[in-house]
């Protein structure tokens, strides 16, 4: 590193530490700033029911966005140092059980969409990356989700912020150990298998640390143009549930004692697709209101990890058998951790 | 004339990068070939990864995001 570098790594520095104590700052004050912007300015009657949805809706649209452009951004910088072809060269040729945590682990932080699904499924199994870890990869990436995972952390405290992670990286490394035990290799389509891919073409490309802070930039720009009205409606619907809907009816419906709540909550996810910041707000909302955690999480997981677009194209590339295979496989694993948490935490506070 | 290919499986930032491309194409008189291809074994063999991407005259220039204006007609002219 020369001297102009040093001395622009340390002015990016300093920049990045004066707007970071901005936002603690700010963020630290969301929740006065809620009050009187509801109470004070609005003079809506306190308490009210409406009282009570207007503060949730102004104390999570700010909270929502800021913590969600502080991790779009430094996951931005992040990726800019990892690409799927990093992930692929560190995921072949590695040892099963090796290959299954590094693919769950990969899966978090690896720039993925899952309209590149069959690309990657394509590039990864023809580089020679066993199924059962590219599988891994392929439910941990959607499923372990850095935005779920800071929203958990800043709504509802770092327990849950750890049990998610924890459990969502499991049933990846789990699910795509029994699918790889299940002979997969068998219902793929057969063009497939008689592809081999190029891993060479593309040469790395330097990047300085100007072009990561604008990748990192762009992203969340990007990211806030695409998912900005998912957050509204999510706060909007979790700011409704907050002021209306009574806790007793809540312990009834998604109660720890309300067995069926698990599966029934995770059918109900598969087909609803709602982006991992929407899903949240409403997650926040239903905990408060006496939900399981179990049955929440469960929920939740099934709504961003099972995707029913991304089984379509799937389809490309993998038999009708292995889907199922996957969708019951991943499904099962929810089901589990739902009932699992509501066993361990049985009453939420 | 330069053969260019917007690789993508039907998402809506690959279609974007192809009407990104024709546009820059058209705004500067640059004679070139413009396809769109969602032939995942012709991606296999280029070691395309991830979509939207960009190859010209068989060669992969991007993949994985739509890449930048001027990055695009650097490669165009």
């Amino acid at each position: 590193m020369n001297t102009t570098q040093t001395t622009s790594l340390i002015k990016y520095l300093g920049l990045h530490l004066c707007l970071f104590i901005g936002w603690w700052i700010l963020y630290s004050h969301l929740q006065g700033l809620s009050v009187f912007i509801t109470y004070t300015l609005l003079s809506i009657k306190s308490p009210s029911r409406f009282g009570a949805t207007a503060e949730f809706f102004f104390y999570d649209t700010p909270k929502v966005f800021m913590l969600l452009g502080l991790i779009v951004y430094l996951v931005g910088l992040l990726r800019s140092f990892l690409s799927v072809e990093k992930t692929r060269r560190l995921l072949a040729g590695k040892s099963a059980v090796m290959g299954h945590v590094l693919a769950a682990l990969l899966g978090i932080v690896t720039p993925f969409c899952s309209c590149s699904a069959v690309p990657l499924f394509i590039g990864f199994v023809s580089a020679g990356v066993p199924l059962g870890v590219t599988f891994s990869f392929l439910i941990s990436a959607p499923m372990v989700n850095e935005i779920a995972l800071i929203l958990l952390y800043g709504l509802l405290g770092w327990k849950i912020a750890a049990i998610y992670l924890v459990t969502g990286l499991s049933i990846a490394m789990v699910a795509g150990f029994i699918i790889g035990k299940l002979h997969p290799e068998n219902y793929i389509e057969d063009w497939v298998k008689k592809l081999h891919s190029d891993s060479t073409q593309q040469a790395a490309i330097k990047i300085s640390w100007h072009d990561r802070i604008l990748f990192a930039y762009h992203s969340v720009t990007d990211i806030f143009r695409r998912i900005w009205i998912y957050v509204l409606i999510g706060i909007t619907i979790g700011a409704i549930i907050h002021g209306y809907v009574p806790e007793s009816f809540m312990r009834l419906v998604m109660g720890v004692h309300a067995w069926w709540a698990v599966p029934l909550a995770v059918l109900l996810g598969v087909p609803l697709y709602s982006n991992a910041a929407g899903i949240m707000p409403i997650v926040e909302a239903l905990i408060g209101k006496g939900a399981a955690i179990g049955t929440v999480l469960a929920f939740m997981m099934s709504v961003i990890a099972l995707s029913f677009p991304e089984m379509v194209i799937l389809r490309k590339v993998l038999k009708p058998k292995l889907i199922y295979m996957f969708l019951v496989i991943v499904t099962f694993g929810i089901i589990l951790v739902g009932y699992l948490f509501n066993w361990v935490i049985p009453v939420t506070s | 004339m330069k053969k260019i290919t917007v690789y993508g499986s039907g998402c809506a930032a690959c279609h974007k990068l192809k009407k990104l491309v024709e546009n820059l194409i058209k705004e500067n008189n640059v004679t070139a070939e413009v396809q769109y291809s969602d032939n995942f074994a012709e991606m296999a063999k280029l070691g395309i990864l991830s979509v939207p991407a960009i190859a010209i005259d068989g060669q992969v220039k991007s993949s994985g995001s739509i890449p930048k204006r001027d990055e695009i007609l650097k490669w165009l002219i």
